[in-house]
C-alpha cells in the first residue's frame, strides 16, 4: 500500500504534475500513513502568514514585471553602449552588464531572454561577433545577476533558512556576500570574449562624453532602483520587506507616470502576471512547509545526515559533492522549487561540516544558475529556443564553453569562502 | 448548459483578476504608509502587519488559481519537452487529473480546518473573526479542483514552440 501509494505519486511527477500538487501529495500520503489527520496540512499552509519576509516576494517580481513591460530595456543597452564601447570586447560587457542588472531586477524568471535578446543578439552580431558566440552568451547571460539585491532566490533562502531556525541567516548579509562572486562571474565571461576571440580584430566605438550624459539622463529613474534597494540594504535603515515596498511604488510611479509606458489599463494584466509566477512560488513554499514538517517527523534530515557522515569525510569532500549535487539537480528542477525543497535537508548538514551558512547560499544559489541553461531541460535554453528560433542542440553547442568558465568560478566561490564573505560580519 | 458555465468560468477569472491587483495594491500602500507613519511621524498602525502577512496568503491561492487556469505551475516538465500530439495529451490530463483529485482532497481538508476555526471562535488581528481569511484556502483548491478536472476532460494541449 505504501509503496504504491508512493509510486503513483512518483509518477505524477514524472507525468508533468505540478509540483506544489506533487509535494503536497507526499506529504498527504506521508501523513495518512501514519494516522495524522489531513486537516494538518491547511494549517501548515497557513503558516505563510506567519514569516514578514514573504511580503518582499510579490512587491518585487511586481516590480520587476513593470520594468520588463516598459522600455527599461532599450535604455539600459544604449548607456551601457555608450558608456562601455570603447573598450576591448565592448559589446560583450554591454551585454553582460545589461543582463546583470536587468536580471537583478526582475528576478531571473527568464524575461531576461526575452526582453533584452533581441536587441542584444543582432547587436553583438553586428559588432563582429560569431553568430554560435553572440547566441550563447545571450542565452548565458539571462541567469547572470541572481546573486545581486533584489534578486528573488537570495531572498527566499534566507526565508528558507530562518524557518528552520539552524542559524541567524540574514537576508542583506547573503546580498552582501553575493557582490563580489557576481562580478566575478561577469569578469569571467568578459576574459573568455576576449581570449576566444584574441586572433580577431573587432572595431571599437569611440567614446562620447556627451552621448553617455544624453543616455544617463534618459534612464536617470531607473538607475535610482538599485540605489534605493543597495542603500537601504547596506545601510541597515530598512528590512527587506520594506525595500520591497518602496521599490515596487516607486517603478510604479516612474513607469506609470513619469516614462508613461504603462497604461493605467494595463496594470491588471501586469499584476496577474506577476502574481501567477509568486503565487506558484508561495503555494510550493506552503505545502512544503507541510512536507518538511513530515520529513523531520520521519527523522529524515538525520538519516541524510548520518549517510552523508559515514561517506564523506571532509569539508571539501562534502562541498564537491554539493557541488555536483546541485549542478544535477539545476538541471532538472526549477530554482525556486529546489530552495524550497533541498535547503531544509542540507542546510543542517553543511552547519555540521563548518559551512558558514551565508556561504551555503551563494553557493547554492551560484550552481542554480548554472542549472538555467544545462541540458536536458535548463529553462533558459527553451526560452531562446523559442525566442531565437533555434534548436536546441544548437543552443547546447553554443553554450556549453560558457558553462565551463562557469563552473570554474563556481569552484572558487565554493572553496574560498573568504573571498564570499569578506564584506559579511 | 455548457455557455452558462463558461460566462460563470469568466465572469470567476475576472473577479479573481481584480481582486489579486486590489490584493497587491493594499499590500504596496500599505506597507509604505506603515514606513511613513513610523520613520517619519514616530508611530504605527498595528493592525498593518498582521493583515499584510493575510495577504500573502491571499496572493499565493489568487495567484496559483491564475497559472492553474493558464497552465502556468512550475512542474518537472522532462517529457513534456519531448513529447507531441496524442502522447503529450494523454501525460498531461492523467497529470492534470492527479492534481485534481489531490486539490479535491485539499479544498475538503481546508473546509473543515475553516469550519474548526469558526466553531472555535478564532480571532486575528483587532479581535477579527480569523475565519473569513481562511476561507480562500478551501475556496482556492476547490477552484483549482475544477480546472485541473476540466482541462484534464476537456482541454487539448495546444502544441507549443
Amino acid at each position: 500500500m505504501k509503496f504504491t501509494l508512493f509510486s503513483l505519486v512518483f509518477l505524477a511527477a514524472l507525468l508533468g504534475a505540478p509540483l506544489f500538487v506533487v509535494i503536497l501529495s507526499s506529504a498527504g500520503v506521508g501523513f495518512w500513513l501514519s494516522d495524522i489527520d489531513l486537516m494538518v496540512l491547511p494549517i501548515e499552509l497557513y503558516r505563510l502568514t506567519e514569516n514578514t519576509l514573504l511580503i518582499a516576494l510579490p512587491l518585487f517580481t511586481f516590480a520587476g514585471y513593470l520594468l520588463s513591460e516598459s522600455r527599461t530595456a532599450d535604455r539600459l543597452v544604449n548607456l551601457s553602449q555608450a558608456a562601455f564601447g570603447w573598450l576591448p570586447g565592448g559589446m560583450v560587457l554591454i551585454s553582460l552588464l545589461a543582463c546583470a542588472f536587468f536580471t537583478m531586477l526582475t528576478g531571473g524568471s527568464g524575461v531576461t531572454i526575452v526582453a533584452l535578446g533581441a536587441l542584444l543578439l543582432p547587436a553583438l552580431k553586428q559588432a563582429g561577433y560569431k553568430d554560435r558566440f553572440s547566441l550563447g552568451l545571450v542565452t548565458t547571460s539571462g541567469s547572470l545577476g541572481l546573486l545581486l539585491p533584489p534578486a528573488i532566490p537570495l531572498i527566499l533562502y534566507g526565508i528558507v533558512a530562518q524557518q528552520m531556525d539552524v542559524a541567524n541567516v540574514d537576508i542583506q548579509d547573503l546580498f552582501k556576500a553575493g557582490l563580489i562572486p557576481a562580478l566575478m562571474m561577469i569578469f569571467a565571461l568578459w576574459g573568455y570574449a576576449l581570449w576566444s576571440h584574441r586572433h580577431e580584430k573587432l572595431p571599437l566605438t569611440p567614446f562620447d562624453a556627451r552621448a553617455v550624459m544624453s543616455h544617463l539622463n534618459a534612464s536617470k529613474w531607473e538607475l535610482a532602483i538599485p540605489l534605493i534597494v543597495l542603500g537601504g540594504i547596506l545601510s541597515g535603515w530598512l528590512v527587506i520587506s520594506d525595500i520591497a515596498a518602496i521599490t515596487a511604488l516607486y517603478v510604479l510611479i516612474i513607469e506609470v507616470v513619469v516614462y508613461r509606458e504603462i497604461r493605467f489599463r494595463d496594470l491588471p494584466r501586469i499584476a496577474a502576471e506577476a502574481m501567477k509566477m509568486v503565487g506558484g512560488i508561495l503555494l510550493i513554499l506552503g505545502v512544503a512547509l507541510a512536507f518538511t514538517n513530515l520529513l523531520v517527523d520521519m527523522q529524515f534530515p538525520e538519516k541524510v545526515f548520518d549517510f552523508v557522515k559515514e561517506n564523506i569525510d571532509s569539508r571539501w569532500a562534502f562541498l564537491l559533492c554539493l557541488n555536483v549535487g546541485l549542478l544535477l539537480l539545476g538541471a532538472i528542477l526549477d530554482i525556486f522549487a529546489a530552495l524550497i525543497i533541498i535547503v531544509p535537508l542540507i542546510l543542517p548538514v553543511a552547519v555540521e561540516y563548518g559551512v558558514d551558512p551565508v556561504h551555503l547560499g551563494i553557493i547554492f544559489v551560484a550552481n542554480m544558475q548554472i542549472g538555467y541553461f544545462t541540458p536536458p531541460v535548463g529553462m533558459n535554453l527553451f526560452i531562446a529556443s523559442y525566442r531565437f528560433k533555434r534548436s536546441i542542440a544548437e543552443l547546447y553547442r553554443a553554450t556549453w564553453p560558457m558553462m565551463l568558465v562557469l563552473m570554474g568560478v563556481v569552484l572558487l566561490i565554493t572553496y574560498w569562502p573568504a573571498m564570499v564573505l569578506v564584506f559579511v560580519n | 448548459m455548457k455557455s452558462m458555465l463558461l460566462k460563470v468560468s469568466d465572469g470567476w477569472a475576472i473577479t479573481e483578476r481584480w481582486l489579486l491587483v486590489g490584493v497587491l495594491l493594499a499590500m504596496i500602500c500599505l506597507a509604505v504608509l506603515q514606513i511613513v507613519l513610523r520613520n517619519i511621524f514616530g508611530t504605527s498602525l498595528f493592525w498593518i502587519d498582521p493583515l499584510n502577512r493575510l495577504l500573502v496568503l491571499w496572493v499565493a491561492l489568487l495567484g496559483a488559481m491564475v497559472a492553474t487556469r493558464e497552465r502556468e505551475h512550475i512542474a518537472v516538465d522532462l517529457l513534456k519537452h519531448y513529447l507531441k500530439g496524442k502522447a503529450l495529451s494523454l501525460v498531461t490530463s492523467v497529470a492534470e487529473g492527479f492534481a485534481a483529485v489531490a486539490c479535491g482532497i485539499m479544498a475538503y481538508h481546508s473546509g473543515r480546518f475553516v469550519y474548526f476555526e469558526y466553531l472555535d471562535g478564532m480571532q486575528t488581528f483587532s479581535g477579527l473573526p480569523a475565519w473569513p481569511f481562511e476561507l480562500i484556502m478551501p475556496v482556492g483548491f476547490a477552484v483549482m479542483c475544477a480546472r485541473f478536472a476540466f482541462s484534464a476532460l476537456f482541454r487539448r494541449v495546444e502544441v507549443s514552440a
